[in-house]
């Protein structure tokens, strides 16, 4: 009974989340014994993690006011239009284009700032955007020589105020560990030899590290990928 | 030049403890439950909903990763943790600032009162 209980509030987690640890969740639970205090604890991590994801309120209120609006908007229209295509074609947008992707709106876009680090240092511009549920993007470098260097983004991965990605420069691994605090993106950096150059030491050994910090670029303002684009 | 730890800091007391948990070897998550009610004696005890909700962050920050399993015999379903280069930083820096806070509490409390 308390073990169903227990499996239930997992299967309500958000389903990242649940992907990730409610088997090992539930091994732990079968190993203690099932004891009830785990239940409020498992009640308590529910909340927490439907509560504190960003846009989950945000998301829930224009989903509340989406929905009001629609059904007032139905409520007219309705009888004047019955058996029209119109509510068929509006049904097929909505499944089409799905919720507001609130995640995807704090995070996509171009953000321009700056690296120091104990290797590479320099003006950044971040390109970063989501499709399909995949997260995408660029990262343009200017290095002290004035050289200008690009690489994509490799595992991207944004959670709540988190972002994480990888770029590969050369014979480095640069790994961008960073957090969106009051619109402006700031982080460290810590690039590892990656192997293919000798000179750099063996793979996984430490050969900068750094901070970073990026805001939005504005817009029609001149950017490294703009420069890149030019030359 | 060292990466500025300050946005991390300070830790929560959940986010501590697991860090400090895996600072001394690699575990699963039962074992970092166990080893938190040890290091504390048992006045601090992680539920796994706790545990799980700090450690999803802490992989996000890149503070802890998934470590391969020390056994092939091991219950599939035990998965193991590992503290990575940034959070045995993020823990020092902690440790650091936590050793500032218990000197000034010190020197503070041996200042004697004032009479009123």
């Amino acid at each position: 009974m308390t073990r169903t209980l227990y499996r239930s509030l997992l299967w309500l987690h958000p389903p990242a989340f649940r992907r990730q640890f409610a088997e090992e969740m539930l091994w732990i639970f079968d190993e203690t014994g099932g004891a009830v205090s785990l239940v409020a604890d498992g009640f308590t991590s529910l909340l927490r993690q439907w509560l504190t994801r960003p846009g989950t309120v945000t998301l829930a209120a224009a989903g509340f006011g989406g929905a009001l609006h629609m059904a007032l908007f139905l409520v007219m229209t309705l009888p004047m239009m019955s058996r029209s295509p119109s509510v068929i074609y509006v049904r097929r947008a909505i499944q089409a284009n799905g919720p507001v992707d609130v995640e995807a709106l704090r995070f996509s876009g171009s953000w321009v700032g700056t690296l120091s680090s104990t290797g590479p240092s320099g003006p950044l511009q971040l390109m970063l955007t989501r499709t399909d549920a995949q997260w995408v993007g660029t990262l343009y470098m200017q290095l002290a020589d004035g050289a200008l260097h690009s690489g994509p983004l490799q595992d991207v991965k944004v959670l709540g105020d988190s972002l994480r990605f990888r770029v590969q420069a050369g014979d480095a691994d640069m790994n961008f560990t960073g957090q969106l605090r009051q619109g402006k993106l700031t982080g460290t950096l810590e690039a590892t030899a990656n192997g293919k150059l000798t000179a750099s030491g063996a793979k996984g050994r430490i050969v900068g590290q750094g901070t970073w910090v990026m805001d939005r670029a504005r817009a029609h303002s001149r950017t490294l990928s703009s420069v890149h684009r030019e030359a | 030049m060292n990466a500025d730890l300050s946005p991390f800091l300070p830790l929560s007391p959940a986010t501590l403890h697991i860090l400090l948990a895996l600072a001394g070897e690699d575990r699963h998550g039962y074992g970092i439950m166990q080893e938190v009610a040890r290091q504390s004696e048992g006045q601090y005890k992680l539920g796994p909903g706790t545990l799980y909700d700090n450690l999803e962050k802490l992989m996000n920050q890149a503070m802890v990763e998934e470590a391969p399993r020390p056994s092939e015999n091991d219950d599939p379903r035990r998965r193991y943790y590992r503290l990575t280069g940034l959070g045995r930083r993020t823990l020092s820096a902690e440790i650091a600032r936590l050793e500032g806070v218990v000197r000034e509490a010190r020197l503070r409390l041996r200042v004697p009162r004032r009479a009123s």
